[in-house]
């Protein structure tokens, strides 16, 4: 008896102290370490893929998303679209202005995502100085790579700088070091609650960012990439919006003519979606996206187009405005992008556009057909085409009539307009050559992302008088609130040096 | 070490009672040698009436006198009476008073009545039995006359109302879903609520178990209870045990049928209907589209759900001999459910077996799994459900010539985001199947008659497969050109216990105790495919183009220490302790380890020689102190991790994704509690009163980082939380006549959370709720409305000015929702909760009728909030004001309504996030009735039956809910939010059956 207690107690006790804390350890087998991320050139090269494939992510439904948000602020804030029916998804508050609220998911999710690309961005640029400074064995074909992602990263967090910017702070023109703009966050620190910078500030560093970018690339990459001209291409941009407008003119030359862009011809510009943006001669950056990034009815061109399949809510559309504005050429190659939703009747003969609560509808088919597939698109963030208007509306601002009317009409041929279309520079004012650039602007980006912006950063007033079920007739001067959205109500909470835009306090 | 020093402590103190004893002994005997001098000697032996087995510790008292005696370990009592005419009273707990009369005799042996009210006289705590006298601590118990449901299979669902302490929500009235069950209070914020289910010894799930297989059900609630569960207890456990063959050579059999139905509940939603709607389309100034028919109203809740049958056959039997005992069942469950498209069938089986190979080696094998096969509609199940609540009556889901239409917007369709879903439903649909199957060997072999070693073994799986098929023709599926997905979740969980478990009793001292050592192991696996481009057809290879493929794994590991004590000294004194050191694979590389500890005392009052009471039969005062953890958090939650699941441009990309914590380690909890046990009138009135107080610190609380950071947040042990309450059992013999019984059980509980601590004192908001200190948990955090203004017919709400130390200055009324103030606006979680059963019986028919309860929280209705829109939504059927007598509609200046204009596009965003929608969820609920009937003896003798009973059970079949309450159903879980359009209602159920025992 004495023996088999003696031996079950030493079993036991040999049971438990088998309890090794080896045991304890698990790794997780979806990822691995913040160490190991960027320790060598390939990690580089991987963490930058992932801080492209954050713009792409989606939310529960795509226009949530970070990629496409900015696109929708653009479109939905200027006059080139109407609703034909309501929603109660948030997404709608950036069409109505007066709806905004500090806890809609639209703010608040690009603000997050916003930043979690800036620390992705400031980590890939801290990690790659340190393979430059630390590795002695780096071959100089791995020193140009890591330059050339540094000045990738560089120009994405620029390009998160701006649309931050332009979403949550005033227009340029307006008081810029003293408006409050978005935070600058110049290291991946993760005990950081910065406060709101200047516009000003804010522009600076972007410039400052895309100046150095623009002297990291030097390799050759497709336009899913960054690359030195994508960086000189948003200098132009981003100079048009500070209108440092020679600067903005300089830095289109750069682009145009230099690379191997082209503007689409007439039999092109149809298939400017359609094809892609790798191998697309008239995109210069485009956000890449593939088949399994959401082709269905939470993707941003459903909201505008129902595919003849019947998938798509397409239940908003082109504004009767653009609608005419685009009808006075019949050649205008753009119009391509405007397909209007005929009622057919027995006999297959159309017998007008059918309408929405009264609204026609004319479908928006931008961002579709990639591959094939309906409602499929990559963002063509930044086009050649811009670069010529960019180069006109900077030197119309300067008085140069003659080249901006030059660059408008250069467009206007392309688009398959006929000779009479042109404008006569002589006979027309400065402030009617700048009216012209900003149409032909209207006409080349509608749907884009652009419209919004344009109307405001140059001091107009947004004037919607026609059918809508909401958002018309409605009048938005420059100074107005609402022209800036809300600094998400989250964000403030988590982080109370933040301070909310007048008009969204509560 | 603690452990030693309470060995020392405990030695001394035997060594005192040692000499106490003797002491006694010695005058005891000189008071019988005394006695004998003078009246008469009487001795016998106690027994029980039924069983047969003596009784020691039985008091004996000569009526009318201060003499008395206790009877032995053996039964034999023996005193002396003044005189043979005198009588002897014999009292026990548990046992009707005997009063007998000496008349003379020498020899008198008595048995006495056993009197459970409440049951089970043997309760499991942990990894001890013990005698329910025993226990120190706080544990309820649930008999399985309690567990009878027929409508539902799931045994967390039969709990509701049945135990102080015990809180079930159902907040989903889908077949198979397990209800949200909280032990006295919410104590976490992050980490898992859910209390531990432990069934025969081994850590398992809710469903685990057949609610028909269960012997009993004991809900450990305190500290002294619970410790012994170490890091996964804070939330209390939840311990069953399954039923066995018995010994007596006898095999029963039972057989029991039931079948019924089953009816959605849509409380008091009331809808439009089409002419209403087309005047709220005029109110607004709109008019309706041409395609409309607005005469035309189609009742969109009758299409979605419809009355569903349930039936449920259950077999089982039980058998055995000295050696050899087994329990066999098997029972199959189905409901076709309620919404439309679902179905749920499961099947569950379980074989327990055990042979003694030897007086002292015994085998325990259980053997059990459940089978669940279940359907449901494909379409986003928000399109299903949300067609009942949103649906506009003049959308018709059929043309003309009874075909179904696809009804879609833009095709002769209104209803914004909801296509028809009888159209999606002739094709699409979701399939799961889950496999699980348990295996459970326990080896025991007593060393000697007070040391047994035991080894208890699981090992079980599970496996889900699921299917979903979304026809190209759908909405849905279109965009894909037909899409049909695989997915399987695998998972395999393998434990042991290996106990040495020591029992004694010398004298008047009884010791239970137990080491051990315990390892669990929890591995999963996933992966899933999806292909795009198939006709209709259910296997992947027919599919054109593969679209999506995903993965998974996890791994989780418990390694534990432990050791647990029982004693008690005549059953009068009691103490229990124990001590576990747990380590998780969850924490952080520098917190792996922890102790955890408890000890509980409790005084049986009533069995004091001083202690003379006619009424009171027993009277225990418990105590209790300890300290347990939850760990109920993701695997990995401590580590950083670089995600490599982003990609762009056919290339995998990597990504900082969670911010990790080293130092993160569980959650602790000290608990207090006292209680008293009550038993009166010959155990006719029975009352348990506990009061605790649960302190919860180092909560994980995933700390709102700023967004400038790069992460959302990071996990932390921060704050902490505290309950205090009261819980109340009382349970009553109210008539007992002949054949006439009614007793009545009731337990409530009151509970008080509060937030003590929090990271920074900085409250945080989620979502519409916000956890700040000095509030309970889940406190609703959304502007006040204020009404309507009469002049212009606007929204308003409140507008609230502090001055710097946060003091209220003014408040004010605005109609700009952005200006409207934030305030709290009381908690989802319920402050009291109980129930009340009766029971009558005459002969063979019984009544049996549960009523429980809920106070004390409020619920948010989005559902409401999309019905009651003031004109922002045209393309949501509204609720029908006419239905709601204190709500009216603001119509000219002047007006005093409660809800404002109707304004095309929304009246001033009215329809906004706001107390508008916050309503009390106060209600009293009618459980369960059921009403049987046992044929008589005599009857069944001649078919050699030994009971057959026909009933009727109906289960939720009245609410009574707060005034100004809309909604479906009070009942929503932790969160206090229906989830708007995804809401799966409750349904009323009424079935019939026969149960045959043979």
């Amino acid at each position: 008896m004495k023996k088999l207690n003696l031996f079950v107690l030493v079993l036991l006790s040999a049971v438990m102290l088998a309890s090794c804390k080896d045991e304890l350890s698990v790794s997780p087998h979806n990822g691995g370490t913040f160490e190991d991320a960027i320790s060598d050139v390939q990690g580089l090269q991987t963490s930058t893929q992932g801080a492209y494939g954050l713009l792409n992510t989606t939310a529960s439904w795509y226009w949530h998303s970070y990629a496409v948000n900015i696109i929708f602020k653009g479109t939905a804030s200027g006059d080139n679209m109407t609703e034909g029916i309501t929603t109660e998804d948030p997404v709608q508050h950036a069409f109505t202005f007066n709806d905004r609220t500090a806890s809609d998911i639209t703010v608040t999710s690009f603000w997050q995502r916003s930043y979690k690309i800036i620390y992705q961005t400031n980590k890939n640029i801290e990690g790659a100085n340190n393979l430059l400074s630390n590795s002695s064995d780096l071959s100089a074909k791995d020193k140009t790579t890591i330059k050339q992602l540094i000045g990738e990263n560089e120009f994405l967090q620029a390009k998160t700088y701006f649309d931050l910017i332009r979403t949550y702070g005033r227009p340029y023109y307006q008081n810029p070091s003293q408006n409050l703009g978005v935070p600058i966050v110049e290291k991946a620190e993760v005990d950081v609650k910065p406060k709101r910078a200047t516009v000003k500030e804010v522009y600076d560093k972007i410039v400052s960012l895309l100046k150095d970018g623009e002297t990291n690339m030097t390799m050759d990459k497709n336009s899913s990439y960054a690359s030195k001209p994508v960086a000189q291409a948003m200098l132009s941009r981003v100079y048009l919006y500070m209108e440092e407008n020679q600067k903005a003119v300089d830095y289109a030359n750069k682009v145009i003519g230099n690379y191997n862009y082209h503007l689409l011809s007439t039999e092109q510009y149809p298939n400017m979606y359609a094809m892609g943006n790798e191998g697309n001669p008239g995109v210069i950056w485009s956000i890449h996206r593939d088949e399994d990034q959401s082709l269905q009815w939470d993707s941003y061109a459903s909201l505008f187009y129902t595919t003849p399949g019947g998938v798509g809510w397409g239940q908003w559309y082109a504004s009767k405005p653009l609608i005419d504005l685009i009808n006075q050429h019949p050649n205008d190659v753009r119009r391509s992008f405007i397909k209007p939703n005929y009622n057919i009747d027995a006999q297959g003969d159309t017998t007008g556009i059918k309408k929405l609560n009264g609204v026609e509808e004319n479908f928006m088919t931008k961002f579709t057909g990639q591959n094939g597939h309906g409602l499929l698109g990559s963002i063509h963030y930044l086009r050649y085409a811009e670069m010529f208007l960019n180069r006109a509306e900077a030197n119309a601002k300067m008085g140069n009539n003659s080249e901006a009317i030059s660059d408008v009409n250069l467009i206007r041929m392309q688009r398959g307009l006929q000779d009479t279309a042109k404008y006569n520079a002589a006979s027309m004012s400065q402030q009617e050559v700048i009216d012209a650039v900003l149409r032909e602007r209207r006409l080349e980006f509608f749907d884009e992302g652009q419209r919004g912006f344009d109307i405001f950063r140059n001091g107009k007033t947004l004037n919607r008088n026609y059918p809508s079920q909401l958002g018309s007739p409605l009048t938005i001067d420059p100074t107005n609130e609402k022209v800036v959205f809300p600094i998400p109500r989250q964000a403030i909470n988590r982080n109370h040096n933040l301070e909310q835009n007048p008009g969204y306090g509560g | 070490m603690e452990w030693t020093n309470n060995k020392n402590m405990r030695l001394k103190n035997m060594r005192t009672l040692g000499t106490v004893l003797c002491l006694l002994l010695v005058m005891g005997f000189t008071n019988s040698v005394k006695a004998q001098e003078n009246g008469t000697t009487v001795r016998g032996k106690v027994t029980d009436s039924k069983t047969g087995e003596v009784l020691p510790g039985v008091n004996i008292l000569v009526k009318g006198t201060q003499r008395g005696t206790t009877t032995g370990v053996n039964g034999m009592y023996e005193l002396t009476a003044p005189s043979q005419n005198d009588s002897l009273r014999f009292t026990f707990i548990g046992y009707q008073t005997k009063v007998v009369a000496i008349n003379g005799r020498n020899t008198i042996n008595v048995a006495l009545k056993s009197t459970t009210i409440q049951g089970q006289q043997v309760v499991v705590t942990g990894y001890l039995t013990q005698s329910r006298n025993n226990v120190v601590s706080s544990v309820s118990t649930v008999n399985s006359k309690d567990l009878q449901q027929e409508n539902t299979s799931n045994l967390s669902s039969m709990l509701q109302g049945r135990a102080s302490g015990v809180y079930v929500s159902n907040s989903s009235g889908q077949p198979g879903q397990t209800p949200t069950v909280l032990i006295r209070g919410l104590g976490s914020i992050s980490a898992g609520s859910s209390p531990l289910y432990v069934i025969d010894g081994v850590i398992a799930s809710a469903d685990d178990v057949n609610p028909n297989n269960v012997e009993s059900v004991n809900v450990l609630k305190g500290p002294t209870a619970t410790a012994i569960y170490g890091a996964r207890a804070a939330n209390g456990v939840i311990q069953i045990t399954t039923k066995s063959g018995s010994p007596t050579n006898k095999t029963n059999f039972n057989v029991r049928v039931s079948s019924g139905t089953a009816k959605a509940l849509k409380g008091n939603l009331y809808f439009m209907n089409g002419p209403q709607f087309l005047d709220y389309y005029h109110a607004a100034g709109h008019y309706a589209p041409d395609f409309a028919d607005s005469t035309h109203t189609t009742d969109w809740w009758d299409l979605i759900y419809q009355n569903a049958s349930i039936q449920k056959y259950h077999i089982s039997a039980s058998s055995g001999n000295e050696t050899d005992q087994i329990y066999v069942s098997g029972e199959f469950y189905r409901n076709t459910s309620t919404r439309v498209g679902d179905d749920y069938k499961r099947f569950n089986a379980r074989v327990n077996y055990t042979h003694k190979f030897s007086d002292k080696f015994t085998l325990d094998t259980k053997i059990h799994g459940h089978f669940v096969k279940q359907a449901q509609n494909a379409t986003a199940s928000g399109q299903v459900t949300g067609a009942a609540y949103r649906g506009v009556p003049w959308d018709n889901p059929y043309d003309q010539n009874g075909n179904i239409v696809k009804g879609v917007v833009g095709d002769n369709w209104l209803t914004r985001d909801i296509r028809n879903p009888l159209w999606s439903l002739q094709w699409d649909y979701i399939h799961n199947r889950t496999n699980h199957v348990s295996i459970e060997p326990e080896l025991t072999y007593d060393i000697t008659d007070y040391l047994t070693v035991t080894s208890r073994n699981h090992y079980s799986f599970a496996d889900t497969r699921r299917e979903e098929y979304r026809d190209r023709r759908t909405s849905y599926g279109g965009a894909e050109n037909g899409a049909l997905s695989n997915s399987n979740d695998y998972s395999d969980n393998l434990e042991t216990s290996d106990l040495l478990t020591y029992k004694r009793t010398i004298g008047d001292h009884s010791i239970n105790a137990v080491a051990g050592f315990e390892y669990q192991e929890n591995d999963g696996w996933y992966f899933g495919a999806e292909g795009a481009g198939i006709l209709n057809f259910d296997v992947l290879n027919l599919a054109a183009t593969p679209y999506s493929v995903s993965g998974s794994k996890y791994k989780s590991v418990f390694v534990s220490q432990f050791l647990q004590m029982n004693y008690n000294y005549q059953r009068k004194y009691f103490l229990s302790g124990s001590v576990r050191r747990d380590g998780s694979s969850r924490f952080g590389s520098k917190n792996k380890y922890s102790s955890f500890y408890a000890i509980g005392g409790g005084w049986m009052l009533s069995n004091e020689s001083f202690f003379n009471s006619d009424f009171i039969d027993q009277l225990k005062l418990r105590i209790g102190y300890g300290t347990t953890g939850n760990a109920q958090i993701g695997n990995y939650a401590a580590q950083s991790l670089q995600g490599y699941g982003v990609k762009y441009d056919g290339t995998p990309g990597s990504y900082p994704q969670v911010l990790g914590n080293t130092a993160l380690t569980w959650e602790k909890q000290h608990y207090l509690q006292a209680g008293i046990d009550l038993k009166m009138l010959d155990s006719r009135i029975d009352i348990t009163i506990d009061g605790y107080q649960k302190k919860n610190s180092g909560l994980l609380q995933s700390v709102p980082l700023p967004y400038e950071s790069g992460f959302t947040s990071q996990l932390q042990n921060i704050g902490s939380v505290r309950n205090r309450g009261l819980e109340a059992t009382i349970s009553t013999t109210n008539i007992r006549s002949g054949d006439f019984l009614w007793t009545t059980s009731f337990n409530g509980t009151y509970n008080k959370n509060e937030v003590t601590d929090l990271y920074q004192e900085n409250a945080i908001i989620n979502g519409n709720q916000i956890i700040d200190i000095g509030s309970p948990m889940n406190t609703w955090y959304i502007p006040k409305w204020a009404g309507v203004n009469p002049q212009n017919g606007m929204p308003q709400w409140e507008h609230v000015e502090k001055d710097q130390n946060g003091n209220v200055q003014s408040v004010t009324l605005t109609n700009d929702y952005n200006k409207a103030t934030y305030q709290k606006a009381g908690s989802s979680i319920p402050d009291w909760y109980g129930g009340i059963t009766n029971t009558f019986q005459y002969k063979g028919l019984s009544l049996y009728l549960t009523f429980n309860y809920m106070g004390g929280y409020k619920v948010y209705s989005d559902i409401v909030q999309g019905g009651l829109s003031d004109g922002a939504r045209f393309n949501y059927n509204q609720l029908d004001l006419t239905k709601y007598p204190n709500h009216t509609r603001w119509v000219n200046p002047g007006d005093n309504a409660t809800e404002p204009a109707i304004k095309s596009g929304g009246n001033n965003l009215s329809d906004q996030t706001s107390t508008r929608y916050l309503y009390n969820g106060n209600h009293l609920r009618l459980q369960e009735l059921r009403v049987s009937y046992s044929l008589p003896n005599k009857l069944l003798q001649q078919f050699n039956l030994n009971n057959v009973t026909i009933y009727m059970d109906g289960t939720n079949l009245w609410t009574l809910t707060a005034p100004d309450y809309i909604g479906p159903d009070p009942e929503e879980g932790l969160g206090g939010s229906e989830g708007g359009r995804s809401k799966y209602p409750n349904s009323r159920n009424f079935m019939f059956g026969i149960d045959l025992k043979f």
